[in-house]
């Protein structure tokens, strides 16, 4: 089968824009992944975009900015995993031989004022921080895990977020736990700043073959091969949630990591980095055991040994997560997010880490996990 | 029959005409001064009492009854305050016709003719209270002549009451039971079709005492005018003098229109019942498992129809939370189902025991969660 790469990945800041920036923040994003390609948008062979705000516009729309070359372009959306759906289906285009290069843009910046949390309040009668508050009630009363912990989670991703030019939320000076815990209750036992902020922005990545890569080549990088691109949607399990917002069941993330797992051929335990969707500080516990970081209830005590955070790789063998802040500190429109996480995976790797990990969910819902590795120039 | 009066245009009844009517003939039906009855029974505001445009009226006729005779009204529809009313009056050999309109459109018909032509014996029915005494008095008539515009009309000691007068009487009754209650029809749909009233040996008197009974006749079911089915009945009140003799005879004929259907029955909720409150979800009878909400079809995607059931009312709370001051949980019933629905009845205990309950919330809408044990 015919291996899938990065080329090149680029961002524009995550946050809060003005009304119709989404042709602004696609032109900064793209230019810059396609700048690091080392090609231009005539190279493009298909182009895949993905967002899932409903004011935003359509992928066809802003692709303009970049010309209008007649290349395939297919509009991608699957709530907040619309971004890694749109590289997902990318690779399978590129993988088919129906293209040698494809530039994927996620991007969330609405046209028209319309709150996303009354978009996302909308899909069900439990608004999904009170869902995400409940799986931490609930883990509270399983594993006796403590408010300390999910604001320990959040003051580390906030701290990620401080080093992260492009990040929705850049404390000036370092935060701590007390900090976090002093934050307004939004739904209890979970504290504003361990929740999302949501957020407008736009990210992308260039994907292309082995040929593509020789031939845009930029001398003396590493090259970061695609591994495995795993989707699954929700299997019945007993006590299953059919309506609403949902993500779950936390089940699915655990049999969707196993097949990305089967596919790349390496195991958690090869894993540098991880990126996954802590949109409430809870789900980083929860996913840091489901795809195997450790065994089941032991996040706890793992996280109190500073598993997880900067030097967790190297003092005990466990990956870093969500180095760039995450959902919660680096912001969460739910086109780009997916696109950002690889953006971060690929600039890790370049700076020594070997194997990341991108993890996303949809509501609905979906499970998307992809594996990223480092390899010799092709 | 020829026109012997142009159109006489009589300005409009007003509130206040209501108000004055209602105290002087005793007529205190709310749907003539309650506006908010008026909006529940669909109607603009408060409509005029009949007997009040009647009671106007009459007073061109009387002349034709003075020695006895039938003046007969048909209530033909709503007169609104305020809105202009018109009356022609036609004048034959053997009588005489007044039609009023509002604004063009006839509102009321009323005939008067010389003679006595119904039997003089009290029709059938049930009594709607013991015979009474009543005496005419000269203030109630000066009273009712002020309120129907004939303040002019003789009102002295032994002076000849209004044709229609015997509506008055009943406020002489010693039962104080409410003659629309007594009639059992709802207020909202009902109307006041016509009225007869039949004088023998010349109008009641001020200073005369007579005799009272009211007899309510069976309830008739018909088809109305404008479709629609309508419920009918003849409140009559025989006024006799002391030896007996029929002076009056005054039948009234209410209606009760169909209920509105114009408004549509509130859907069933999709998974709500009530009394008593369940969930309903659907079972696999092939592999014993039960979903909330309600699907079609089997989880494995083999299509097998599922079977709707009724979820058991009580759980165990699995999780909750609180969000702006409203509570939410999950909740674990014995069929293997997890509920997520608004918690009710804090504090919460993960691990205790919680109870279904729902209410209706109007417009279709329900109300449900769980309640704390």
């Amino acid at each position: 089968m015919t291996d899938v790469y990065v080329l090149g990945a680029g961002m524009a800041p995550f946050g809060k824009h003005p009304l119709g920036s989404a042709p602004r923040l696609v032109r900064e994003a793209a230019l810059t992944a396609l700048a690091d390609a080392g090609c231009t948008f005539a190279d493009i062979g298909t182009v895949f975009t993905g967002s899932c705000h409903p004011a935003s516009p359509r992928g066809v729309y802003v692709m303009k900015e970049l010309g209008v070359t007649g290349a395939p372009l297919q509009h991608v959306e699957n709530a907040s995993a619309s971004g890694l759906a749109a590289i997902h289906a990318a690779a399978h285009a590129i993988r088919s031989g129906e293209a040698e290069t494809a530039l994927v843009v996620g991007f969330d910046a609405p046209d028209f004022p319309m709150e996303v949390q009354d978009v996302v309040d909308r899909e069900g009668h439990i608004p999904p921080v009170a869902l995400f508050a409940m799986w931490a009630h609930r883990r509270m009363h399983e594993h006796g895990t403590k408010p300390e912990h999910f604001a320990a989670v959040a003051a580390k991703n906030w701290n990620y977020a401080r080093e992260n030019p492009f990040a929705a939320r850049r404390s000036p000076k370092p935060v701590t736990v007390e900090q976090v815990l002093a934050s307004r209750t939004v739904a209890t036992p979970l504290h504003s700043m361990m929740c999302t902020a949501w957020g407008d922005g736009a990210a992308a990545v260039v994907l292309g073959t082995k040929d593509a890569i020789r031939r845009f080549r930029t001398p003396g990088r590493p090259a970061v091969r695609l591994a495995a691109s795993q989707l699954q949607s929700e299997t019945y399990t007993p006590g299953h949630v059919f309506a609403g917002a949902i993500v779950g069941p936390p089940e699915m993330t655990r049999s969707t990591a196993r097949a990305a797992y089967e596919q790349a051929g390496v195991g958690p335990t090869g894993l540098d980095t991880v990126q996954v969707h802590d949109a409430f500080a809870v789900e980083e516990l929860v996913y840091a055991e489901l795809l195997g970081l450790c065994g089941d209830g032991e996040a706890e005590y793992w996280l109190d040994k500073g598993a997880f955070g900067p030097g967790s790789r190297q003092r005990l063998g466990k990956p870093e997560m969500s180095t760039d802040g995450g959902l919660i500190a680096r912001g969460h429109p739910g086109g780009p997010t997916g696109v950002a996480q690889v953006w971060e995976t690929v600039r890790r790797l370049r700076l020594g880490d070997r194997i990341g990990l991108c993890q996303m969910l949809g509501a609905g819902s979906v499970c998307f996990v992809q594996i990223y590795e480092k390899v010799d120039a092709p | 029959v020829a026109d012997d009066r142009p159109t006489l245009e009589l300005s409009p009844l007003t509130i206040t005409d209501i108000v004055r009517y209602a105290g002087a003939s005793g007529d205190f039906n709310p749907i003539h001064h309650d506006p908010d009855l008026a909006a529940e029974a669909g109607q603009p505001g408060v409509f005029v009492m009949g007997m009040l445009t009647a009671g106007v009226v009459t007073p061109y006729l009387e002349d034709v009854v003075e020695q006895g005779g039938v003046v007969e009204m048909r209530f033909l529809e709503r007169v609104w305050p305020g809105h202009p009313l018109a009356v022609q009056v036609h004048r034959g050999a053997d009588g005489a016709v007044a039609e009023v309109s509002s604004g063009g459109k006839p509102v009321l018909h009323v005939t008067a003719r010389s003679g006595a032509e119904t039997a003089a014996d009290t029709p059938g029915g049930t009594s709607l209270c013991d015979p009474y005494t009543w005496v005419v008095e000269q203030g109630a008539v000066r009273a009712f002549r002020e309120a129907t515009r004939a303040a002019d009309a003789p009102s002295g000691p032994s002076a000849a009451a209004p044709a229609v007068f015997a509506v008055t009487a009943q406020r002489w009754r010693n039962s104080g039971k409410d003659l629309v209650e007594q009639v059992g029809f709802d207020v909202t749909r009902m109307l006041h079709g016509s009225s007869t009233f039949e004088l023998r040996g010349g109008p009641l008197r001020v200073g005369e005492t007579y005799e009272v009974h009211e007899i309510l006749t069976p309830v008739k079911e018909k088809v109305g005018r404008r479709g629609g089915r309508m419920r009918s009945v003849d409140v009559v009140t025989d006024v006799r003098s002391p030896a007996g003799e029929l002076r009056c005879r005054a039948t009234t004929r209410l209606l009760e229109l169909e209920a509105r259907t114009d408004e549509p029955a509130a859907p069933e909720h999709p998974f709500v019942r009530l009394d008593p409150p369940k969930l309903l979800g659907s079972r696999d009878d092939e592999t014993g498992e039960t979903y909330f909400p309600p699907r079609e079809l089997s989880v494995d995607g083999r299509l097998r129809p599922l079977r709707t059931v009724e979820l058991q009312a009580t759980g165990v709370l699995h999780s909750w939370t609180e969000l702006a001051d409203v509570a939410y949980g999950q909740v674990d019933l014995p069929e293997g189902v997890r509920v997520q629905a608004q918690l009710n009845g804090g504090p919460h205990v993960i691990g205790d025991s919680y109870t279904f309950e729902a209410a209706p919330t109007g417009h279709g809408t329900m109300r449900w969660g769980y309640r704390h044990d």
